[in-house]
């Protein structure tokens, strides 16, 4: 639901950044976006097409690449993804933020970020 | 005379790379950190009351204040998309209040608190209640820079808000499950309910409450910290 506002925030950020570099043009923008937030795709895309319409980033490509969720274990140490409660009726698997190995409550390293990786420019 | 040092620059019509490494929901986070501050800074206990439309928000909030307001000067950030409809009610109770309208935005986010702090007297206030927008995705991206995050769930919601919403559980401090009252009638296990949110957040402290006849309030003041 809030795509909009953090596609518009990136819309800005990388007209700036194009700027500073008097660039022509934006051709491809990399975005990672952890699987712990809660910003959907397709609806990042769309919010893309119809911000970067009329400005230097029309027709440019943005890739979404989907991050993994990273959790440590601060009692036995365990670090790595988290479990997934994957019942089908839920449709979506729901991540659990319980150590996997013994069941302690764990720490969110990794997956909550929408960072713009890299831009690519046409000077 | 140091050498003249060579700098590369690409040519007109080159394409290049450059990497930013910018999360986007960081500037959300900074303006968070900073109203935090602020609000520390002037010995403010704020508290963002989160929940889905009809959980028991506002009700929730008018029961502490009535609880509260002999203790402690209280305010109200209330957030709305539209209308005053909640502000005019928690005004009633006594405490001084202040409407949120974020027009077409499905959450408060740390710059609209950042701009309601600026336009009430610091110095005058005690306890801060923000009441965020009636939604269970959105306000938990969006810190405010509150002590404590509270989400508001209601047995009438059924028994699976928990899994369905886990990340705005993650996120909170303090989970109520609201209106136990009509556990019974709605055939909700208040256990299993509780066990589920507590399977997505481990740390969660749940506290079960019915703010239409008063049970469970004083424990959640303790919780906060309040009482």
């Amino acid at each position: 639901m809030h795509e909009f506002s953090i596609m518009s925030q990136l819309v800005e950020k990388v007209i700036e950044e194009a700027r500073k570099r008097d660039a022509k043009r934006v051709l491809e923008i990399e975005l990672d976006v952890g699987q712990l937030s809660f910003l959907n795709p397709e609806q990042m895309r769309f919010a893309y097409n119809v911000l970067s319409k009329g400005t230097i980033l029309e027709n440019s490509r943005l890739i979404i690449n989907i991050m993994d969720a990273h959790v440590r274990c601060e009692v036995c140490g365990f670090d790595g993804k988290p479990d997934y409660v994957d019942d089908a009726s839920y449709h979506v698997s729901t991540p659990l933020f319980l150590c996997p190995v013994c069941g302690s409550p764990v720490e969110v390293l990794e997956g909550k970020g929408c960072i713009i990786k890299r831009v690519r420019l046409e000077l | 005379m140091p050498d003249e040092i060579e700098v590369i620059v690409p040519d007109k019509g080159e394409v290049f790379d450059i990497e930013l490494e910018e999360d986007l929901l960081e500037a959300n986070r900074k303006i968070a950190e900073e109203n935090k501050q602020l609000l520390e800074k002037h010995r403010i206990r704020a508290i963002d009351v989160m929940g889905s439309v009809g959980s028991g928000k506002t009700t929730l909030i008018e029961r502490l204040i009535g609880l509260l307001k002999d203790k402690y000067r209280i305010a109200v950030f209330g957030g709305d998309v539209t209308t005053t409809i909640d502000a005019e009610r928690l005004k009633r109770s006594g405490a001084k209040t202040l409407q949120i309208n974020t027009g077409k935005e499905c959450h408060l986010d740390a710059n609209l608190v950042r701009k309601a702090l600026s336009k009430i007297d610091l110095n005058d206030i005690d306890v801060l209640f923000i009441e965020n927008v009636g939604n269970l995705i959105c306000p938990a991206e969006f810190p405010l820079g509150t002590d404590s995050r509270v989400v508001v769930i209601s047995v009438t919601e059924g028994p699976y808000t928990p899994l369905k919403h886990p990340y705005i559980f993650m996120e909170a401090d303090v989970a109520v499950i609201n209106k136990i009252d009509l556990a019974g009638t709605m055939d909700v296990d208040v256990d299993e309910l509780e066990a589920k949110i507590k399977k997505v957040s481990p740390d969660i402290v749940v506290i079960r409450t019915s703010c239409k006849t008063g049970e469970g309030i004083e424990k959640v003041a303790k919780v906060l910290g309040l009482l």
